[in-house]
C-alpha cells in the first residue's frame, strides 16, 4: 500500500515537472515587443488574499478593455496582449510572475498592491520594464527621478486623504474636527498622516488617529475609541471586512457622525456588509469615474459587449473599483498609443520606449475615466486628483469633481 | 554476466562511523553531484526566469531549514520566524545604507541580531510548550509588524522601505539573476554544512534528547534550557540570513513583507518536506514555492482554459488539496517519500 501511494505522489509529481519543463519557455529574456508584433502587457494580479476584491475589479476591467481594443483592431494596428499572473499580494509570486513576463517579453507590467509595488520597484528599474500602480503604492516614488521605472501614474493614499480634506472644509468650513481611523499597514497609516497635514495646513482641527491592527477580527474597542474622539468627521482607511466592522459598528454607537473613506471601502462590499441604511450618507473618494455614472469608456464596452454579441461582465455593475481598472488600462493604451508614435506603428517597442511613452503623456482624461494625468520624466504621480462620491439611495452620487487637496509634507518635491 | 551488489543494510561499528559525514561512498558521489548540478550546471543552462524560480526556492529553503533546526531536531514550535528574518533583513538593510558598513560585517551582525532577538521568545519555551509555545512566539510576530510599522524613525517611514544595495564584486553582480541565484544557494550550502555538522556534534544529539524527552534529558546532564536556548538561537540566526538574502534578491524591504503567513509558509514547508530532515527542509521550500507554478501551468498544458477569476480560486483550491493529500498519504513528507523509493530500489529485487 505505502509503495504504491510513493509510486502515485511520485508519478504526480513528475507529470508536474514534464508540465512545468514544457510549458511558457520562449527563450525570451529581455523587454522587447518586437516590430509589428503583439504588444505584450503584465498583470501581476491580486484576485485571491488580502485584496481579492482589487484583484477582481482591477482584472476584470483591463481584460475587457483590451478584449475590446482588440477586437477593433488594436491600438494603429498593433495587437494588445494582457497576460495576468496572480500573485495573492505576496512578494514571492509578484518577483516569480515579473520573471514570467520578463520571459514573454512584456514592455509593461500592471501591479496591484502596495507590498508587491513597492517589492517590483528595483527589479523593475534592474530589467528596464516599468510598472505602474495607480492607487496605491508608496509616496516616495513619484518622483521619477529617483525611481526611473515606477509609475503610480495617479494620485496615491496621502493624496486620497488630503483631497477628502479639502472637500469637507470646503463644505463644511474650517472650524471642524477631523478624526482619522488607519489600517495599521503603511497605506493606511500614510493616509492618516495626510488627514492631519491636510488638516494642519487647511486650519481644521485633528481631532486624532486610531489604527486597527492588520488581523483584527473585533472592532470595538477601535469603534469606541473613535467615537470617543468626538470629531466632526471621521475619515478611515480600513479594507474590507474590517471596513464593514467598522462602518456597522459606527452606525450603532454613533448613528449621526459623518463617516468618509479612501477607496478601498466604499464598495458594493460595504453596502452589502454594513447595510444599505447604515452606508446612506457615507462618503469615500475615487481615482476613477465609477462605472454608474456610465463614462464614455463604460459606454463604449457596453456598445462592443452589445454589437459583438458578448454577455456584459457583470463585475462593472457588482465592483465599483472595475473603474479603477478601466483608469489603468485607458493610461496602458494611450502610453502604446504613444509609444507607437516614438517608434512608429511597426517600430519594436521596448521597457524603456513605454517608460518615454508614459513620460509622454499630458493633460489626458481617458473617455472620462480619468481626471487630466500629465506624466512627466520628474512627476511620475502626474495627477493628484480625486472623484468624491456619497452614497444616497444605496447609489453612488458625485458630490465632489477631481478635487486636489493641499501638498502633501512627505511628498517628494517633483515641481 | 556481471554481478550487480546492492547494499542491503548498513552496520557501523564504531562511533566515527556513525557521525562520518559520508556514510557510504555512495554518498560522497551524490553530494558531488548535487555541487556540481548546482553551480555548474545549472548556472550554465538554466534561462534566467528558472534561475529567478529557483532563487526563490533557495531563499525559502535557507529559512526553512532554519526553523527545521527548532522544530525537527529540537522539538520546540515556532509563529514567529518571518519576525526574525525581518529582524535580519532590517538590521542588515539599515547597516549597509544608515551605517555605510560592509556587507560582510552587516550580514553576520543581523543574523546574531535575529538570534538575540529570538531568545525573549526562547525563554518562554521552558515554561511552556507545544501550542501555548506557538502563540508565544507569534507575540514575535506582532511586535516587530507594530515596531516597524510604528518606529518610522528606525525604518524611515511608514512604508519601512530599506534599499539593499547590489553587491557587486568583479564579474558577481547582485542586480542580475545569475549573481542573486548564487548568492542564494552559497549561503545555503554553508547553512547545510553547518546544519549538516551542528547535528553530528553534542549540541545537536543534546537538541535531539530534550526534543524526544526533556525531563530524561536533564536527568543526564542535557540542560534543557541551554539547549532550547541555543536552537533558537541559531534557528532564528539562519531565519535571519533569509531575510537577508530577501532584501537582496529584491532590492528592498518593506514592512509588508515579513507577515505571518510567511511564518505559516515556512512551517508548511518543513512539514511537506519532513521534520527533522535538511533535505526535507530544501524539498519542502520547493515543494511550496513551485507547486503554484505547476499547477499554474498544467492547466494549460492539459487543455485545460479556464477564465482568470476562475482558474486562480481553482489554483487557490488545488493547492490546498494538494498539501492536504500530501500530508495524509505521506506523514513524514517529501523526504520520507525519497527513503521509501531509494529503499525499494536498494533491497530490489527483495524489497517487501
Amino acid at each position: 500500500m505505502k509503495r504504491k501511494t510513493a509510486k502515485g505522489v511520485s508519478l504526480a509529481l513528475g507529470l508536474a515537472l514534464f508540465a512545468t519543463a514544457c510549458g511558457g519557455d520562449d527563450g525570451g529574456d529581455g523587454s522587447e515587443g518586437a516590430s509589428g508584433e503583439d504588444i505584450v502587457i503584465g498583470v501581476a494580479g491580486a484576485r485571491v488574499g488580502a485584496i481579492a476584491n482589487v484583484g477582481e475589479g482591477v482584472g476584470e476591467a483591463v481584460t475587457d478593455w483590451f478584449e475590446m481594443v482588440n477586437a477593433n483592431g488594436g491600438i494603429n494596428g498593433r495587437k494588445v496582449k494582457i497576460e495576468e499572473i496572480e500573485t495573492k499580494y505576496e512578494v514571492p509570486p509578484a518577483l516569480e510572475a515579473f520573471a514570467r513576463f520578463q520571459q514573454s517579453n512584456a514592455v509593461l507590467v500592471a501591479v496591484e498592491g502596495t507590498a508587491t509595488s513597492d517589492a517590483l520597484t528595483p527589479v523593475s528599474e534592474q530589467s528596464k520594464i516599468p510598472i505602474m500602480f495607480p492607487g496605491q503604492g508608496n509616496l516616495e516614488t513619484v518622483d521619477g527621478e529617483a525611481f526611473p521605472y515606477a509609475f503610480p501614474a495617479g494620485p496615491l493614499y496621502a493624496h486620497q486623504a488630503t483631497a477628502m480634506v479639502q472637500q469637507q472644509v470646503e463644505e463644511l468650513g474650517t472650524d471642524i474636527s477631523i478624526g482619522c481611523v488607519a489600517w495599521e499597514p503603511p497605506p493606511g497609516r500614510e493616509y492618516c498622516a495626510g488627514v492631519k497635514d491636510a488638516t494642519d495646513d487647511l486650519g481644521a482641527e485633528f481631532a486624532g488617529e486610531v489604527v486597527i491592527p492588520a488581523a483584527a477580527a473585533d472592532l470595538d474597542a477601535q469603534v469606541r475609541d473613535t467615537v470617543a474622539l468626538d470629531a466632526d468627521v471621521v475619515l478611515h482607511a480600513a479594507i474590507f471586512g474590517q471596513a464593514v466592522l467598522l462602518l456597522k459598528g459606527l452606525c450603532d454607537q454613533a448613528p449621526d457622525l459623518p463617516v468618509g473613506a479612501w477607496h478601498w471601502a466604499i464598495t458594493q462590499n460595504e453596502i452589502k456588509g454594513a447595510g444599505a441604511e447604515c452606508m446612506e450618507g457615507k462618503f469615500g473618494t475615487s481615482m476613477s469615474t465609477l462605472p454608474s455614472d456610465d463614462p464614455e469608456a463604460v459606454q463604449m464596452l457596453r456598445d462592443y459587449w452589445e454589437e459583438s454579441g458578448t454577455d456584459p461582465n457583470p463585475v462593472l455593475d457588482e465592483n465599483s473599483l472595475y473603474g479603477n481598472g478601466l483608469y489603468i488600462a485607458v493610461v496602458i493604451e494611450e502610453a502604446i498609443r504613444q509609444a507607437l508614435e516614438i517608434v512608429g506603428d511597426d517600430g519594436e517597442v521596448t521597457g524603456e520606449v513605454m517608460k518615454q511613452a508614459l513620460e509622454s503623456i499630458e493633460d489626458y482624461e481617458g473617455y472620462g475615466v480619468t481626471c487630466p494625468i500629465t506624466i512627466t520624466e520628474k512627476d511620475h504621480s502626474g495627477n493628484r486628483a480625486l472623484n468624491i462620491y456619497q452614497i444616497r439611495d444605496g447609489g453612488w452620487d458625485r458630490i465632489g469633481e477631481c478635487v486636489t487637496g493641499p501638498p502633501v509634507t512627505d511628498e517628494p518635491d517633483v515641481s | 554476466m556481471a554481478l550487480i551488489a546492492m547494499e542491503t543494510g548498513r552496520f557501523h561499528e564504531k562511533y566515527s562511523e556513525e557521525i562520518a559525514v559520508y556514510g557510504t561512498p555512495y554518498r560522497k558521489i551524490w553530494i558531488l553531484a548535487v555541487l556540481v548540478v548546482t553551480f555548474v550546471v545549472i548556472p550554465l543552462v538554466a534561462s534566467p526566469y528558472w534561475l529567478v524560480v529557483l532563487t526563490l526556492v533557495g531563499i525559502a529553503a535557507v529559512g526553512a531549514t532554519g526553523l527545521n533546526v527548532l522544530v525537527g531536531y529540537a522539538g520546540q514550535i515556532s509563529l514567529g520566524h518571518a519576525a526574525f528574518a525581518a529582524i535580519g533583513a532590517y538590521t542588515s538593510g539599515l547597516l549597509v545604507s544608515r551605517a555605510e558598513a560592509p556587507f560582510w560585517v552587516a550580514v553576520p551582525v543581523a543574523m546574531v541580531a535575529a538570534g538575540v532577538f529570538s531568545l525573549i521568545f526562547g525563554l518562554a519555551s521552558l515554561r511552556v510548550k507545544g501550542l501555548y509555545l506557538a502563540i508565544a512566539t507569534l507575540a514575535a510576530q506582532y511586535i516587530v509588524q507594530w515596531i516597524l510599522t510604528s518606529w518610522t524613525w528606525i525604518t524611515g517611514g511608514f512604508q519601512g522601505i530599506v534599499i539593499f544595495e547590489p553587491i557587486q564584486i568583479g564579474p558577481f553582480d547582485t542586480t542580475t539573476p545569475m549573481g542573486k541565484y548564487l548568492m542564494v544557494f552559497i549561503s545555503l550550502a554553508l547553512v547545510v554544512v553547518f546544519v549538516e555538522n551542528l547535528m553530528r556534534s553534542r549540541s545537536g544529539r543534546a537538541m535531539i534528547a530534550v526534543r524526544d524527552q526533556d525531563i530524561a534529558a536533564a536527568g543526564s546532564a542535557v540542560s534543557p534550557l541551554h539547549y532550547k536556548l541555543l536552537a533558537f538561537f541559531i534557528s532564528s540566526a539562519i531565519a535571519g540570513l533569509s531575510g537577508v538574502l530577501y532584501g537582496y534578491n529584491a532590492g528592498l524591504v518593506s514592512t509588508e513583507v515579513f507577515t505571518l503567513a510567511l511564518s505559516v509558509q515556512y512551517l508548511a514547508m518543513i512539514l511537506v518536506g519532513g521534520l527533522g530532515s535538511i533535505p526535507g527542509s530544501i524539498l519542502g521550500a520547493g515543494f511550496i514555492t513551485m507547486l503554484p507554478l505547476w499547477l499554474r501551468d498544467l492547466l494549460p498544458a492539459v487543455g485545460i482554459e479556464l477564465s482568470a477569476s476562475v482558474e486562480v480560486h481553482l489554483l487557490t483550491l488545488l493547492f490546498g488539496v494538494a498539501i492536504l493529500l500530501f500530508l495524509v498519504l505521506e506523514p513524514r513528507g517529501l523526504y520520507g517519500l525519497f527513503r521509501n523509493i531509494k529503499d525499494y530500489f536498494r533491497m530490489w529485487p527483495f524489497s517487501y
